[in-house]
């Protein structure tokens, strides 16, 4: 293209006036490199466009200058600051002030809600702990009566238990109201025994069970006088016909000594 | 102006080249008025136009080194700068939402009532040669000038081809060269 048609296109106005894309600016740039008349063109274009934003001067407010001169002559680094300071107290001023309520309510929100939330959850720890105490309470009451269930029931089983054998022991001396009961399963040759009624054997001495088979002694086991009323589990007894209950020292003897004999069972 | 400083082109930019506080003070006083008026003009706004004013005048003064004087004049260079910050504020959104959408078209337009905002004497007599500008040159100026409008968005706001925004450019500034012409020779 003829640089006088290039020129008289109009670009020159154009550029002048900032709407040209960038592409265009950059060729033209390059152009004004080239071609003085380009650059003489421009430079009378600006003029008359110069002249014309003269003529639309106004005059800012007066204290402006001493503010634009003061921020422009401070340090590097205040300047930088400065600026977008002052750029956000009159731009900005009116969504801090939003900004600076908003979080202030966002403040007074949380720390109402966590005082709340604290309490809330203090009362529930409160109330935990005791829901914790009385589930143990529970638990120890639940165990002692599963436990005196058990031995309950095992005592019931032992007792129906249609194998089983119940003898009743009593006294030798017919003044006496000493009873106790034996149990025992001929197959399993398990033997309990149910004190129901005995006195203290003595310092140093024991109850001792003796099962007789036609008047022999066999040795079913020592045994104490329980607190509660629970059956005792002795020594398995192959055969008896024949219960008796005697006082022993402590750890028992082999033969019985028939003279400290307190129960005998009525021959089967 | 009382205070403006009669200054070659050339000691003010080697001023400013040296950071001198001078340079900003005389930069000041013989270019804020004519700055002031391309941003107000745009602006529309005396606070946030006072703001661009100041972002105008450090970009300039620490910008400085980036003037180039072969692609053009000191004074247009200015423009540009107030101009183009101008135009970015009023596209950006912190402005659209602190001004009630002032049309730019109503700014634009509105050629009789943005002149009587004149202030500057030196300027009277050409004011009301300016007003003689033909109302068509008038509107691609203010436009792509005052306006920011690309090519051809004023193609289509004017309703006329895409050529014709660049002749019809020409023709304006044209037209403005010879109401200065007189002025110019003084």
């Amino acid at each position: 293209m003829d640089i006088k048609e290039y020129i008289a296109s109009g670009v020159v106005e154009l550029y002048a006036m900032g709407t040209l894309s960038s592409e265009e600016k950059k060729e033209f740039e390059q152009k004004m490199l080239i071609y003085p008349e380009v650059a003489t063109e421009l430079k009378i274009v600006q003029e008359a466009l110069e002249n014309y934003v003269l003529v639309n001067s106004r005059n800012p407010r007066p204290s402006l200058r001493a503010e634009i001169i003061a921020s422009a002559t401070e340090s590097e680094s205040d300047k930088m600051t400065k600026s977008k300071v002052r750029k956000m107290d009159s731009n900005h001023k009116l969504t801090y002030k939003y900004l600076i309520a908003a979080s202030l309510a966002a403040l007074l929100i949380s720390t109402f809600a966590s005082w709340f939330f604290y309490k809330n959850w203090n009362d529930a720890e409160d109330r935990y702990v005791s829901a914790l105490n009385e589930k143990n309470q529970i638990a120890l009451n639940y165990n002692l009566v599963k436990n005196t269930f058990e031995h309950t029931y095992s005592d019931l089983m032992l007792m129906r238990d249609e194998n089983a054998k119940v003898m009743m022991l009593m006294p030798v001396d017919s003044t006496k109201h000493f009873q106790a009961r034996v149990y025992w399963n001929k197959y399993s040759r398990e033997t309990y025994i149910d004190i129901l009624s005995l006195p203290d054997p003595g310092e140093g001495k024991q109850y001792q069970l003796w099962a007789l088979t036609a008047g022999n002694p066999v040795d079913a086991g020592i045994f104490i006088l329980p607190n509660d009323a629970g059956m005792q589990r002795l020594k398995n007894i192959i055969e008896a016909d024949q219960w008796a209950v005697t006082i022993e020292p402590t750890g028992g003897s082999l033969n019985p000594s028939l003279d400290q004999m307190i129960l005998i069972s009525k021959n089967s | 102006m009382s205070r403006r400083i009669k200054i070659s082109e050339e000691d003010l930019i080697q001023l400013l080249l040296a950071r001198e506080a001078k340079g900003i003070e005389i930069l000041y006083d013989n270019y804020s008025a004519a700055l002031y008026g391309v941003i107000h003009r745009i602006i529309q706004n005396d606070e946030i136009a006072e703001d661009v004013l100041q972002e105008t005048f450090l970009k300039i003064w620490n910008n400085f080194g980036q003037y180039d004087s072969v692609k053009g004049r000191l004074f247009s260079w200015m423009i540009n700068i107030a101009r183009n910050g101008a135009i970015d504020k009023i596209r950006s959104k912190e402005f659209s939402s602190q001004q009630k959408n002032q049309d730019i078209e109503k700014t634009v337009f509105s050629g009789s009532d943005v002149l009587n905002t004149v202030y500057n004497p030196d300027t009277i007599g050409l004011r009301q040669m300016v007003q003689k500008l033909d109302q068509e040159y008038r509107q691609i100026i203010e436009l792509l000038f005052f306006g920011g409008y690309s090519q051809s968005a004023a193609a289509d706001k004017l309703n006329i081809p895409l050529g014709t925004v660049k002749t019809r450019s020409r023709a304006a500034l044209q037209k403005l060269r010879t109401y200065f012409g007189k002025e110019e020779s003084r």
